[in-house]
C-alpha cells in the first residue's frame, strides 16, 4: 500500500475530503492510469457530483489549452549560438588552464545562423554515430519458425574495424508507425528517411531515431493502420479488448520535420469528416450495418512523447469514429481507394458463425456499409474507381472450389463478374498488371474464411474480360501459399511487395520486393531489394520506400522497423532502434 | 549491444561506447574538453529552441530568456561530467534550465508575470506575447502566472514541453511521486486561479457596462 493510500484510508470520509480526493484523482488521471479501485470510486463519485465533474472537465480543458502551445515556435535570437559559444569558449579556456590539458582545444565555431545548426543535427542523426546495425541483411531468412524468429539486428562491433560506406540520398519522405513506449503508452512515430546505406557495402547507417514521436490514445489495440492518401487521417483496425475487432477512423497527429520546425505554425489540421459523437455500425447477421448512437472516446494526445523535437507541431485533438465494431476483420487487404474517398475491408462475424463480407466506408460517413451478404466474399483491391472482390461459392458443399472475382461499384452495389477465375487479384495502379491466386480455395483455420488451396500466386496481365491464361502469366511467386497473402504496389506501379504469411503464425511471413517493368511486366529483383526476409504482417510501400517490422527478438529485445528505399542510384536500407508492438502505417 | 538513439545525435558517445560520465572518469578525473565542446554544440543544436521557449514561458521576457538560455548551456558545459547517461541529456538540460529560471526569479523577484493581459497592465506586449495571446486566453495567461512557479514549471514541462514522468522528476529535481503530486496540485491551482480570473473579468465587465446601462435608463 502506498503512503498516499494509507493516508487516504486514515482520512475521514467527510464531504470535503471526498471531493478533494475526487479532484486529485481526476487530475492524476491525466498523468497516468489510476488503480481500478480508484477509478471505480471516481466514476461513482463523478456520477453524482456536478462540482467535481466540472473540476475534472476544467483540468482537461486547461490541459488542452496548454498543449495548444505546442503549435507555435518561439525563435530565439539568431546570434544566440554565437553568444553561447563565446561564453563556453571563455569558460573552457579557464577550465583548460586549470586542468592543464596539453591537447590543443578544439575551437567552438560560432554559427551565423541557427538554421545551419539544425542541419548539423539532421546529419548527426543519420551519420553521427558509427553503431552499425546488421538488420535483415545480416540475418537472411533461412527458416520461418515461430519458436526461432530471426534474431533482431544487432549493433555492430567496433566501427574502427568496418569502414563506413557512403550513405545514399533518396527522395524526401517518411515512414510512420505506432509502437508502445517503455511506459506502456502508444506512440505515433514519423521518421524522415533522407539517406540509406547501399547494401552492396557493409551497412553502416546508424539506426534512425524515433523521429517525431507523439503519444496517442486509441480505444482499440491497433493491428493494422491505413493512412488516407489525401488526408491526415487513418483507418485503424484493432481489437477492442473483448476479442472483437473495431474499425475506427482517427485523425493522425500533425507532424513536422524532426529538427527543423516550420517558421510559422498555424493550428493543426482539424478533421472535417469525423463526427465528434459518431454512430457506430454493427453488422447484423444479414451483413448490413446498423447505426446506433454512441459516444466514442476521443483520441487525445497524452503527456509523454518519447522524444519531441523542439517546436514541432503537436497533434490536434482528434475524434475517433468507429465505423464498424463487434466483428473480426479478415486478411491484410484493407485499403483506401487511390482517391482517398473510400476505404474497403473484409470482416466476418466475431463469433465465427458466418463467413466474410466486404465492407466499404465512404470518407465522412458515420458507418461502414456491408457490400455483400453471402458471407463468402473478400475485398481484393481497387481498380478504376471500383472495388474488386472475390468469393468462393459452394464451399459448404465441397472442400475446394474454384473462386470467382467481380468488379463492384461501391456507390450502387452493382457488380459484374471477371472472366478469369481469380482469387484476390491485386491490380497495380495502372490497371495493367495484377497479382492473383490462380487456383482453388478452401476454408481456412477459422472454418468460415476462404484461403488458397492448390494453385500458384502469379503476376499476370489484367483485364476485366480476359482469361488469366489468355492474358498471360508473367511470373510465379509461390506454389504453396499456406497462410495469408499481402500484396501491395507502390503508387508508381513500378515496385511491388509480396508478403506470404506463415502457416502456423499469422503474424509473421516472408517479404520480397520486386521491380516491375510497366511495359513488359517483367519482374526484376533489384540489387539490395529484400527477398523473403522475415517480416511481421502489415508492411508499407510508397514514396520510394518499403518498411516492415522484424519479429521481436530473443532476450526481450523489441522489433525493429526496417526501411528499404530506392532511387536512381540503387537500393539502400536503414533501420530503427528496438521498438515494441510496432504497427506500420501503410 | 543495442544502439542508443540518443547516442546517434551525440557525437563521440556511440563511437567510443561510453557514456559521458564514464568518459569523464576515464581521463584521470579530467574531462575531455573536445568532447565536451562537441557534446554541448550538438546538444545546443538539438534543444536550444525548446529550452529558450521554456524560459520565455517561465519568465515572460524574451531577452532575459535568451540570456538565461546561454547561461544554461554554459552551465551544462561546466557540469558536463555530471551527466551520467546520454539518453538523459534532455531532462538534464531542463533541470539546469529550471534551476536557472528559479534562481533568476528569486534573484530579481520577478513578479512581472501579471502584465500579460496587454490591455490594462504593463507595457506593449512583446512579439512572443502577441503570439502567445493567440494561443492562450488572457485569463489563462494570468492564471498561469498566479500559480507558484514550481507548479507552473511542472505544468509547462509536462504539458507544453512533453517531458515524461521520469524526465519531469529529473528536471524538477524531485522524486517521481513528488513530481506527480506537484503536477496534481498545479492543475488544481490553475483551475482555481482561472476561476478567479474569470470572475474578476466578469466583474470588471459588469462594472464597465453598468454605467452605460444606467445612462441609458436615464435617457
Amino acid at each position: 500500500m502506498t503512503r498516499a493510500q494509507r493516508l487516504r484510508r486514515r482520512r475521514p470520509d467527510h464531504s470535503g475530503a471526498t471531493h478533494e480526493r475526487a479532484r486529485n484523482l481526476s487530475a492524476e488521471q491525466l498523468d497516468g492510469v489510476l488503480e481500478p479501485t480508484d477509478l471505480a470510486w471516481l466514476d461513482e463519485h463523478l456520477a453524482s457530483c456536478e462540482a467535481c465533474t466540472a473540476a475534472a472537465t476544467a483540468y482537461e480543458a486547461d490541459r488542452m489549452a496548454l498543449r495548444g502551445l505546442h503549435e507555435f515556435e518561439m525563435a530565439p535570437p539568431r546570434d544566440l549560438w554565437a553568444r553561447t559559444a563565446a561564453a563556453i569558449e571563455h569558460e573552457g579556456r579557464g577550465r583548460r588552464a586549470a586542468t592543464r590539458q596539453t591537447a590543443a582545444p578544439r575551437s567552438l565555431r560560432p554559427k551565423p545562423a541557427l538554421g545551419v545548426l539544425s542541419g548539423v543535427a539532421v546529419i548527426a542523426v543519420v551519420v553521427g554515430a558509427s553503431v552499425i546495425s546488421g538488420g535483415w541483411l545480416n540475418s537472411p531468412a533461412t527458416a520461418l519458425a515461430p519458436e526461432s524468429p530471426t534474431p533482431p539486428p544487432v549493433a555492430a562491433a567496433s566501427p574502427a574495424a568496418t569502414p563506413r560506406s557512403t550513405p545514399m540520398a533518396v527522395g524526401a519522405g517518411d515512414v510512420r508507425w505506432l509502437d508502445t513506449t517503455a511506459d506502456g503508452a502508444l506512440a505515433f512515430n514519423v521518421t524522415d528517411i533522407g539517406e540509406v546505406c547501399k547494401q552492396d557495402h557493409q551497412p553502416d547507417c546508424a539506426p534512425v531515431s524515433g523521429g517525431h514521436s507523439t503519444h496517442v490514445e486509441l480505444a482499440v489495440r491497433p493491428k493494422s493502420i491505413s493512412q488516407s492518401p489525401v488526408r491526415n487521417q487513418a483507418v485503424v483496425v484493432g481489437s477492442d479488448g473483448s476479442g472483437n475487432d473495431s474499425v475506427v477512423v482517427v485523425v493522425l497527429p500533425t507532424s513536422g520535420p524532426a529538427t527543423a520546425p516550420p517558421p510559422t505554425v498555424g493550428p493543426g489540421s482539424t478533421p472535417t469528416d469525423v463526427p465528434s459523437n459518431p454512430p457506430t455500425a454493427s453488422p447484423t447477421p444479414g451483413g448490413t450495418a446498423t447505426s446506433e448512437p454512441t459516444t466514442e472516446p476521443t483520441a487525445t494526445p497524452t503527456l509523454e512523447p518519447t522524444e519531441r523535437p523542439s517546436g514541432t507541431p503537436e497533434p490536434t485533438v482528434a475524434g475517433t469514429l468507429a465505423i464498424v465494431s463487434g466483428v473480426k476483420v479478415v486478411g491484410e487487404t484493407a485499403s483506401y481507394s487511390p482517391d482517398g474517398g473510400w476505404f474497403a475491408f473484409t470482416a466476418r462475424s466475431s463469433d465465427g458463425t458466418t463467413g466474410p463480407d466486404i465492407y466499404v466506408w465512404r470518407a465522412g460517413d458515420g458507418t461502414a456499409q456491408a457490400m455483400t451478404d453471402d458471407h463468402a466474399s473478400v475485398f481484393s483491391s481497387w481498380y478504376d474507381g471500383r472495388l474488386i472482390g472475390s468469393r468462393a461459392p459452394g464451399l459448404d458443399l465441397a472442400d475446394e472450389v474454384a473462386p470467382e472475382s467481380f468488379l463492384m461499384d461501391q456507390r450502387t452495389g452493382a457488380s459484374a463478374p471477371l472472366v478469369a477465375a481469380l482469387w484476390r487479384p491485386v491490380v497495380g495502379p495502372h490497371g495493367r498488371w495484377a497479382v492473383s491466386w490462380d487456383g482453388t480455395v478452401k476454408l481456412g483455420a477459422d472454418g468460415v474464411t476462404p484461403v488458397p488451396a492448390a494453385g500458384s500466386l502469379v503476376l499476370h496481365r489484367f483485364s476485366e474480360d480476359g482469361d488469366i491464361q489468355a492474358n498471360g502469366v508473367l511470373a510465379t511467386f509461390a506454389d504453396d501459399v499456406v497462410g495469408d497473402v499481402d500484396v501491395r504496389w507502390d503508387e508508381t506501379g513500378n515496385w511491388l511487395a509480396v508478403w506470404l504469411g506463415d502457416a502456423n503464425d499469422p503474424s509473421i511471413g516472408r517479404l520480397s520486393l520486386y521491380r516491375v517493368d510497366r511495359t513488359s511486366g517483367d519482374l526484376d529483383q533489384a540489387k539490395g531489394a529484400p527477398q523473403e526476409v522475415i517480416a511481421q504482417s502489415g508492411f508499407s510501400i510508397g514514396k520510394g520506400r518499403l518498411a516492415w517490422a522484424t519479429p521481436p527478438g530473443q532476450g526481450g529485445e523489441g522489433s525493429r522497423v526496417q526501411i528499404v528505399a530506392w532511387s536512381d542510384d540503387g537500393v539502400g536500407a536503414v533501420e530503427s532502434g528496438p521498438v515494441e508492438d510496432v504497427v506500420l502505417i501503410h | 549491444m543495442v544502439a542508443d538513439p540518443t547516442a546517434a545525435v551525440l557525437p563521440g558517445y556511440a563511437e567510443r561506447g561510453r557514456t559521458p560520465g564514464s568518459r569523464a572518469a576515464s581521463v584521470s578525473g579530467m574531462w575531455d574538453h573536445e568532447e565536451a565542446d562537441a557534446f554541448i554544440e550538438t546538444l545546443f543544436a538539438k534543444h536550444h529552441n525548446e529550452i529558450y521557449a521554456y524560459l520565455v514561458r517561465m519568465l515572460r521576457e524574451p531577452e532575459l530568456a535568451a540570456d538565461l538560455t546561454q547561461d544554461a548551456f554554459v552551465k551544462a558545459y561546466k557540469n558536463y561530467e555530471t551527466l551520467e547517461k546520454a539518453e538523459n541529456a534532455r531532462a538534464w538540460l531542463y533541470q539546469i534550465a529550471h534551476r536557472v529560471a528559479l534562481d533568476e526569479i528569486r534573484r530579481r523577484k520577478i513578479i512581472r508575470f501579471f502584465p500579460w493581459s496587454g490591455e490594462s497592465r504593463g507595457a506593449s506586449p512583446s512579439a512572443e506575447h502577441v503570439v502567445m495571446d493567440a494561443h492562450l486566453s488572457g485569463d489563462m495567461q494570468r492564471a498561469l502566472a498566479r500559480i507558484p512557479e514550481r507548479q507552473r514549471a511542472a505544468l509547462l514541462l509536462a504539458e507544453v514541453h512533453d517531458l515524461t514522468g521520469v524526465e519531469l522528476a529529473a528536471a524538477l529535481g524531485v522524486s517521481h511521486v513528488a513530481a506527480r503530486a506537484l503536477l496534481t496540485r498545479a492543475r488544481e491551482s490553475l483551475r482555481q486561479a482561472l476561476a478567479a480570473e474569470q470572475a474578476a473579468e466578469a466583474e470588471a465587465e459588469a462594472a464597465k457596462t453598468a454605467p452605460s446601462r444606467s445612462a441609458e435608463n436615464h435617457r
